[in-house]
């Protein structure tokens, strides 16, 4: 799986929104989107934020837990467990991301929330690397993980699975010393 | 030495695919080689396994070794075809075209050309069970095309440059578009991916 | 007459869901404006076909190449001052939309309601509708249909004998009612002659493209910070192409100054754009673009060079100390002592200055002593521009921006076509493309030193002679800047420094309101020839050489191309050339 799918994924998340325009429901396969009155919040999929958000017929609401506080209380969190700690949302960093991208007006103090944001990312990442090491050299056959994000195990998908695959191969071919 | 024809397969193999991302001609003449040793050694193994039948082991290393070469050449001949059927798999989706062009063609051996058009035909009925299974009430179909995006779409609509002179394009709506080299155009993103990905139109941000 | 009343409604909404084919012409206040008016077909979802163009062939080239495309055409700051469908043929159901910032528009386009269409910004319509001539002082319908009547009676009378038709039409010519209209129609043709050539005589700029768009962007209520920013841009462009007087455009920067607050409110910076030691806390990410408007100095590109190379390069600056001279080189140097400076200092680009004396540069420079001794004024040595910063690197103000996209859109080097210089040029206004941005403006400084070269070699040599009413001055065969001065704006700015400089150089009372013209050699049989109006403290934009080019051209039957939008650019055979500049002095006269 490519990051990219894994954004377009993350797309489906919905957002709440305040239109500048009016227009009725539309039915799409997945659900029902609207109906839109200018100044009242919608909720709609990041994708249908992100495109009206580009033609300046939204503002886009910021999430509640993309905040300074909460974004701080997470990172200590984080910082003091030794396993994963759950996220405010499945799809925190690519949501954050698009966001930063496309509306960072929106967004009160943004160039904080990036770093922050960046480094949860970071110290996941690497007790999620560190904790991989462990299990390639406990040898154990599966392992259970809570909490881990859809875009954190895709980092590590290729590298993880090829890996066991070729650990695996090479324990089949050690000769068998029969004394 | 054994196994030395298959040895220089999968080198062929490897340069091709880590350097000039072509497919080279289809070495019929190692295989050929290859196939001929297979059987002189599962012959000659055929001889000397009767005494072994019998009770006599001293032949048994050079026929285990024999056996060895026998599926390494097996395992040789089967990365060769194997590593060269995903390749033209993957030569449908990245041209998105039915027919092979003719410089890659000529490259291939003629089982796989077969192999080529029985892809793309199985391809093509997935994908119109696909596209009639979203047939609305007023019958309009939506034809589902899988080879369309390679990476999922940011938008909706994408502003293309055109890099040869193509000519006269039409769009799904209707209306033709003439794409003269250097002319700029806006388009539905669904429209230009062919383009896109035949090289004659660039996307430009 | 054609002049769109409420854009929104007769423009935009008139497009939506229909597909449009744009032609932008090559100067940086279209490339602004198509910018804008990119943004806004993306919000409304509109197809279009974007395509370059430099002169009028290219304009008939592309239009018969793609025409079956869009019955609606968007063209910007080219082909309103020709008659399109006269040109350009096109059938019935094609409306073409001009947004253009020369004038004097062409009258036909002006009164044909079909298929034209004029966008003006909204307060000035008024006075553009004044500015060209009444209907019926150009057109006489009546007039057209007496005498389509008078042809088919002829025509009827041929089959009669031929005494009755002699005795109609000696009938005729003595009847005094006849008599009187003729007359009276004689009258009003040489009326109109006269009015038609009053209308056609100069050629001028009126408010830039880039602000007419931003206006219809504002009203549709999808204008943002960078809209507004390309539209200060395109303002710019105006000013150092001398389009527009310094009056109308400080105008302009108040008007704009008030969107500019709208979208920016922010803790102020100081004078240089450093900001206090302590802002505000602000609440909008680093990478989000913040305008502040800024009286800054006259002196091109100051950020990016040396102080001593800026004041060289800047037109105004060179032409008050007279740089070419080395007595001008030595009261360049008072100047900068005067100030404080230590000379090393100001051979430093300017970023790596001393910050105590970066910052009071600009206060010292309008101290009243200083003013006093070199003799300018703060209207002089300021410019009322705005700067613009967002993520961490340097702060652009306009003036940078325009001189660095207008390099790339007219630089020579590599083989490049007219599509790939129309793509970096966008690539530049593209914000986020720092590299382009600084290619530019590297671009632009090698070319100011350039023209700065030419304009030394034309005054070490006297090259530039006054020849009857005017000035000119030729530049050499086979010269290799021969190609890079034969850019449209270039050869006008070259012209434009060269009257300056030989006004700042010589004494005579009676060169001071002669216009110059300069002639370019393109290759072994064309030449350029470019024409700038006299240089005048304000009104220094009317551009009478369209008229004295066509007039000139006709006496002697000389082979001219008038290739370009600006009629003051030709080309003109090698051959004709003398004939045509004897006869240019007698029309001028």
């Amino acid at each position: 799986m490519d990051n990219e799918e894994v954004e377009f994924i993350a797309e489906n998340e919905l957002i709440t929104i305040i239109p500048n325009f009016q227009y009725k429901t539309f039915y799409l396969i997945g659900g029902d989107i609207g109906p839109f009155e200018p100044s009242v919040p919608t909720q709609v999929p990041l994708w249908l934020a992100v495109h009206f958000r580009q033609r300046q017929k939204c503002r886009i609401e910021c999430p509640s837990w993309i905040s300074v506080e909460k974004l701080e209380e997470i990172m200590n969190n984080e910082k003091s467990s030794e396993l994963f700690t759950q996220m405010p949302n499945a799809h925190y960093m690519e949501i954050t991301n698009v966001l930063l991208n496309c509306a960072p007006q929106d967004i009160p103090r943004a160039d904080e929330v990036k770093t922050l944001i960046k480094d949860i990312w970071d110290l996941r990442i690497a007790k999620l690397r560190s904790s991989m090491n462990e299990f390639i050299k406990s040898e154990s056959l599966h392992a259970k993980v809570n909490n881990l994000t859809l875009l954190e195990i895709n980092t590590v998908r290729n590298l993880l699975t090829k890996t066991l695959k070729e650990l695996h191969n090479l324990k089949q071919h050690v000769p068998v010393t029969d004394e | 030495m054994l196994c030395q024809k298959s040895f220089e397969l999968i080198k062929q193999l490897d340069s091709n695919f880590s350097n000039a991302h072509e497919l080279s001609p289809f070495n019929e003449d190692n295989v050929r080689y290859t196939f001929e040793e297979c059987k002189t050694l599962f012959a000659q193994n055929q001889i000397d396994v009767q005494p072994v039948l019998q009770g006599d082991n001293s032949n048994l290393p050079t026929i285990q070794m024999r056996h060895a070469a026998l599926q390494r050449n097996k395992r040789c001949l089967l990365t060769y075809v194997y590593t060269r059927m995903n390749w033209v798999a993957s030569l449908r989706f990245e041209l998105a075209t039915v027919v092979a062009p003719k410089h890659i063609k000529a490259n291939m051996s003629d089982l796989e050309v077969v192999w080529f058009q029985k892809y793309s035909k199985t391809l093509a009925n997935y994908m119109k069970s696909l596209s009639q299974a979203t047939q609305t009430n007023s019958g309009y179909i939506y034809p589902i095309d899988l080879t369309q995006y390679t990476k999922p779409p940011k938008s909706l609509f994408i502003h293309v440059r055109c890099l040869k002179d193509y000519g006269e394009f039409e769009l799904s709506d209707g209306h033709t578009v003439s794409l003269v080299k250097d002319s700029q155009h806006y388009l539905l993103a669904s429209d230009v991916q062919d383009l896109i990905k035949q090289g004659i139109l660039e996307h430009i941000d | 007459m054609v002049f769109i009343k409420d854009a929104k409604k007769e423009f935009l909404d008139q497009i939506i869901n229909k597909r449009v084919l744009v032609f932008v012409h090559l100067d940086v206040d279209a490339l602004c404006s198509w910018k804008i008016l990119q943004h806004l077909l993306h919000c409304e979802h509109i197809l279009y076909s974007v395509i370059p163009i430099n002169s009028k062939q290219a304009l008939e080239d592309a239009y018969n190449q793609h025409k079956q495309v869009a019955n609606n055409i968007i063209l910007i700051n080219c082909g309103a001052t020709l008659d399109l469908v006269e040109i350009l043929q096109p059938p019935e159901e094609t409306i073409f939309y001009l947004i253009d910032s020369l004038r004097p528009l062409e009258v036909r386009n002006v009164y044909n309601g079909i298929q034209i269409k004029i966008i003006v910004l909204q307060n000035e319509l008024g006075i553009e509708q004044k500015l060209v001539p009444e209907y019926e002082d150009i057109f006489d319908e009546e007039e057209e249909n007496d005498e389509e009547n008078e042809e088919e009676e002829d025509g009827d009378e041929n089959l009669d004998e031929e005494e009755p038709e002699r005795n109609r039409s000696k009938r005729k010519r003595f009847d005094p009612e006849y008599l009187e209209k003729m007359h009276a129609k004689r009258e009003w043709e040489s009326k109109r002659s006269k009015i038609l050539f009053e209308y056609y005589k100069y050629t001028y700029h009126r408010c830039s493209s880039s602000l007419v768009l931003f206006d219809l962007a504002w009203k549709s209520a999808k204008d943002n910070n960078d809209l507004l920013w390309w539209s200060i841009i395109g303002l710019t462009e105006q000013l150092i192409n001398c389009k527009i007087d310094r009056d109308i455009y400080t105008r302009y920067v108040v008007e704009l100054n008030s969107h500019v607050l709208r979208h920016n409110h922010r803790p102020a910076v100081n004078a240089l754009g450093t900001s206090n030691t302590n802002p505000a806390p602000d609440d909008v990410s680093i990478n989000c673009l913040k305008i502040s408007h800024l009286d800054d100095l006259n002196m091109v590109l100051l950020r990016h060079w040396s102080i001593l190379e800026s004041i060289y390069h800047s037109i105004d600056l060179a032409c008050l100390f007279k740089m070419w001279t080395n007595k001008g080189k030595k009261k360049l140097n008072e100047f900068l002592a005067d100030l404080g400076l230590p000379l090393n200092e100001c051979k430093q680009k300017f970023a790596y200055m001393d910050s105590s004396f970066k910052n009071d540069f600009k206060m010292l420079v309008a101290s009243e002593n200083i003013k006093e001794k070199y003799r300018y004024d703060e209207n002089f040595i300021y410019l009322s521009t705005f700067i613009a910063s967002f993520g961490y690197t340097n702060k652009l103000t306009a003036f940078d921006m325009a001189y660095a996209v207008e390099a790339l859109m007219e630089n020579v080097d590599g083989e490049k076509n007219l599509s790939d210089k129309f793509i970096e040029a966008l690539n530049c206004l593209n914000r986020e493309n720092l590299k382009a941005l600084e290619c530019g403006i590297e671009t632009a400084k090698n070319h100011l030193k350039k023209i700065y070269q030419q304009i030394q070699n034309f005054i070490d040599m006297n090259q530039i002679v006054a020849s009857g009413p005017f000035l000119q001055v030729f530049l050499e065969e086979g010269s290799n800047e021969n190609p890079f001065f034969s850019q449209i704006f270039t050869s006008k700015k070259l012209a434009r420094f060269a009257l300056q400089s030989y006004l700042a150089l010589t004494k005579g009372k009676k060169v001071r309101n002669m216009p110059l013209i300069v002639c370019i050699p393109l290759n072994e049989s064309n030449t350029l020839i470019a024409g700038v109006p006299p240089y005048r403290a304000t009104n220094n934009t009317e551009n009478c050489f369209g008229l004295a080019f066509d007039e000139a051209a006709e006496k002697t039957k000389s082979r001219v191309n008038f290739s370009y939008f600006d009629t003051s650019i030709i080309e003109i055979n090698n051959e004709d050339k003398s004939k045509f500049l004897d006869a240019l002095v007698a029309v001028m006269q």
